[in-house]
């Protein structure tokens, strides 16, 4: 059935006319994935992507854990969020559980989901201005992202990979200064955004690059299962916070931004615009937040045999996981489907016929986390 | 058109009923128990049906329970809000389904990824080569519960 | 002739030595003031004010082992950064940087400068070729892109300057400059200044080095003493052709109170400044907008200048 590793052979040079470019995986846009290139001078005639380079099998590790500390896998899926995948695996593991967790459990969820999408989507624009050879925006989001990095070192401890949303609830109790570091986070987002956005928005150079390249096509969304700001960009308005919303997201006003171009442009204004919509989301649950004490619920140790399947808006699509319990103290399978990993096939689609610069802008735009995309 | 023809038709040609599926927390579910040979005309009736989204494709290895290899394809219908889990099981000796890629492309990808992962050799698909696993992986199809990993911890 | 003042000037000021320090000023004060645009700090910790950062880096690139690609030729591949920056260097002998303070001038300065610096593609291109790389043969073949996109606009707007001022020697036009010379020529400094851009491969237009894409284009396989004497070429071909923009459009040295070679460098000072401006706040356009941007803008402007310019002459 089996015959042996399958090594790379076939030679990477040239086939026919064609120029067969590695790009990566050592390559500063690429991250840790090889993209095979067939280059017609500088045109792009096809593209084949090989990723597996970052690959954990945090699928198989789960099986090996408990119900509580899989927290420490889930959340590695990918780094830059980790607060969404956290939030799925404690929403999986209730349904299985059949706990529920109070409101202000919920609302605080939400803040800090919210808080992690803001985080992610803020290097997420600083990226595809990266890809086109200028650090500036980087750094300026970085700047703000520490704003709220602040808030969850205070509230958690750790800058990234908090650990901080478990099955039951959340694993402390937010103080007042929490808040407090929150707020000036809004604060101070709310008082740059503007000459942010301005300088992000309208940069005559990024429309040129942006606008018309990389068109997905609303069929191809459907074709290939893509999430996220990618489909939204698209104009399909797929949201699982609005479509079917979890963790009381149904109580706050927000809308979902959904652009009908479909092209890199389109793609870079969702991710930037979705980050006002999050702080919408985090002042109107730091407001309304329910009076409560009780920050955590009872998990039973061993959880009765079952499956159970859930799915979370995370920053980068919707992350979705199938677990399945036989009746012990962890997991005894749990599929992963992840939003990077649907959405890079669309990068075959899409690719040819444009030129090899616009490689790194369209790969910058569909948004990949090489965590999430290998798992 | 919809999940209500789908259930019909389902019925009338695999004799199979809609069962309810509660365990998807997130939306409405209907769960259908197929043979493993009916996997082309379930998804082409589908694919009809305004089941256009594929969602994710979940295997199970349930071999220590006594059982087979169990394949849970998600699919979604966007209009409806509807989903559908196709639930069949392969033996673990011999996996092998027929590959739908080209109904779903979206497939191509979780297919070879399962392919590499346990094994199941989906028959028609173009390129089932390795993609995510190291060389060294390869073949021992680490998802199943037979393949046991070397534990780091001491 | 004396003989220990020309000595002076090729190996202290402004020859070799002084060179050298260019190379290690700009580098600082790119790294510096792109990070305070940044909201960074930049270097810091090396010196006072982070001022022998360059000098530990430079050192450190030293210490790298020169790795030769498998195929690559090797007598090319190591002769040819040396050639670029010999190329480089010998512009910079043209540089008046203040009315006494050159090493030579000739009637056809503009004129020798600008083949000078024509001619370095050919060798960048010859770079990427001996690499026997990928990545290198492709920023390589867009070495010639910048070439015939840049070069043009380059020379039309250099020569628009000597018809106004009537000579082709940098002195002499650095002295016949004044505020009518500067207005006349504005157009022509607007277009001189992008096409500096091109040539020297500066962000936004630094296709061939294009890292995002193409790694490091032709110097992607170079190490060690190679990497700098191609890296300390580009860097030169920015401060001949910064150089050469303050002597053409900016009067040069001239100024009041302060000796020449102060209002020299703080002329160059400030285009290096919008250099870096332009570093940090425009992100890279595309192989093909250039050349489109070049041919229906660029080159058609530079030609109206020139007539402009003759017809302004006429009255």
């Amino acid at each position: 059935m089996y015959k042996g590793a399958q090594i790379i052979t076939e030679p990477v040079g040239k086939e026919g006319d064609l120029m067969v470019l590695n790009w990566g995986v050592q390559h500063p846009a690429s991250g840790p994935m090889r993209i095979k290139v067939w280059l017609d001078g500088e045109t792009i005639v096809k593209v084949e992507n090989d990723p597996g380079y970052v690959t954990r099998n945090l699928e198989k590790m789960l099986e090996y854990r408990t119900w509580e500390n899989a927290v420490v896998n889930v959340e590695r899926i990918c780094f830059i969020d980790d607060l969404g995948t956290l939030l799925n695996w404690a929403l999986a593991v209730e349904k299985l559980a059949e706990v529920e967790v109070p409101k202000n459990v919920q609302y605080f969820r939400v803040i800090l989901a919210e808080v992690g999408r803001i985080v992610s989507h803020l290097i997420g624009v600083g990226g595809m201005f990266g890809a086109l050879g200028v650090a500036t925006p980087m750094m300026w989001v970085l700047t703000l992202r520490e704003f709220y990095l602040d808030f969850l070192e205070h509230y958690s401890g750790y800058r990234i990979s908090t650990a901080s949303i478990v099955p039951g609830g959340v694993r402390f109790e937010p103080t007042k200064e929490d808040f407090e570091l929150l707020k000036k986070a809004i604060e101070e987002t709310e008082r740059r955004w503007p000459e942010y956005k301005e300088v992000f928005k309208d940069n005559p150079t990024l429309v040129e690059r942006y606008k018309g390249v990389g068109v997905i096509p609303k069929e191809l969304v459907y074709k290939l299962g893509l999430r996220g700001p990618v489909a939204r960009a698209s104009g399909v308005a797929y949201d699982y916070r609005k479509t079917y919303p979890y963790s009381s997201y149904e109580d706050f006003d927000f809308n979902i931004v959904v652009k009908e171009e479909g092209d890199a442009y389109a793609r870079f204004l969702v991710v930037l615009e979705e980050i006002e919509e999050s702080v919408k989301i985090i002042k109107q649950a730091m407001e309304g937040m329910p009076e409560g004490d009780k920050w955590k619920v009872r998990m039973p140790k061993k959880i009765k045999a079952g499956e159970a399947f859930s799915a979370v808006e995370w920053a980068r699509g919707g992350i979705e996981f199938f677990v399945v319990s036989d009746g012990g103290t962890g997991p005894y399978r749990v599929k992963i489907s992840a939003p990077s990993f649907m959405n890079i096939w669309a990068l075959e689609y899409i690719a040819p016929g444009h030129k090899l610069a616009d490689l790194a802008a369209i790969f910058a735009s569909l948004y990949i986390c090489h965590g999430d995309l290998d798992r | 058109m919809g999940f209500e023809n789908l259930a019909k038709l389902m019925k009338t040609y695999f004799g199979v009923e809609a069962e309810e599926y509660p365990q998807n927390r997130t939306a409405k579910t209907y769960l259908f128990k197929i043979q493993p040979e009916h996997i082309r005309e379930v998804a082409k009736l589908l694919k009809e049906n305004g089941f256009n989204f594929f969602h994710t494709l979940a295997p199970v290895d349930y071999s220590p329970k006594g059982r087979e290899l169990e394949l849970n394809y998600f699919f979604e219908n966007l209009e409806e809000k509807v989903w559908v889990v196709i639930r069949t099981e392969i033996p673990l000796d011999n996996p092998e389904i027929d590959s739908i890629h080209d109904i779903y492309p979206a497939l191509e990808a979780c297919e070879r990824e399962e392919w590499e992962k346990f094994g199941i050799q989906f028959k028609g698909h173009p390129r089932l080569k390795p993609m995510l696993l190291d060389d060294t992986l390869q073949g021992k199809w680490v998802q199943r519960k037979s393949y046991i990993p070397k534990p780091h911890r001491k | 002739m004396d003989w220990g003042l020309i000595l002076f000037k090729t190996l202290v000021f402004p020859g070799i030595t002084f060179l050298l320090l260019v190379i290690f000023a700009t580098f600082y004060l790119e790294r510096k003031l792109v990070a305070d645009m940044h909201g960074r700090t930049g270097p810091y910790y090396v010196g006072p004010y982070g001022l022998l950062q360059t000098v530990a880096d430079i050192f450190k690139i030293l210490q790298k082992e020169v790795i030769i690609h498998r195929e690559a030729d090797k007598l090319l591949f190591l002769v040819v950064p040396a050639v670029a920056f010999f190329m480089v260097a010998l512009v910079t002998a043209f540089i008046p940087y203040s009315e006494t303070l050159w090493i030579v001038s000739t009637p056809y300065d503009l004129v020798i400068s600008l083949a000078l610096l024509t001619s370095l593609p050919a060798i960048f291109l010859f770079a990427g070729w001996v690499s026997k790389s990928k990545y290198p043969f492709i920023g390589g073949i867009r070495v010639i892109n910048q070439l015939i996109s840049g070069e043009i606009p380059l020379w039309l707007a250099g020569l628009s300057v000597a018809l106004w001022y009537g000579t082709f020697n940098y002195i002499e036009i650095a002295q016949k400059f004044d505020l009518i010379g500067f207005l006349v020529n504005l157009v022509g400094f607007a277009i001189f200044l992008i096409a500096i851009l091109i040539v020297a491969d500066r962000p936004p237009f630094d296709i061939p080095e294009a890292e995002q894409e193409i790694v490091y284009g032709f110097l992607t396989e170079y190490t060690g003493v190679g990497y700098l004497l191609l890296a300390g070429a580009k860097f030169l071909e920015v401060f001949v052709l910064v150089a050469m923009t303050v002597t053409l459009f900016l009067g040069g040295f001239k100024g009041p109170f302060l000796p020449g070679w102060v209002w020299f460098l703080i002329k160059i000072f400030a285009v290096y400044y919008l250099a870096f401006a332009i570093r940090a706040s425009i992100p890279r356009i595309r192989l093909d907008q250039l050349i489109k941007f070049t041919w229906n803008i660029l080159v058609p402007l530079a030609l109206l200048n020139i007539i402009l310019i003759l017809v302004v002459k006429a009255f």
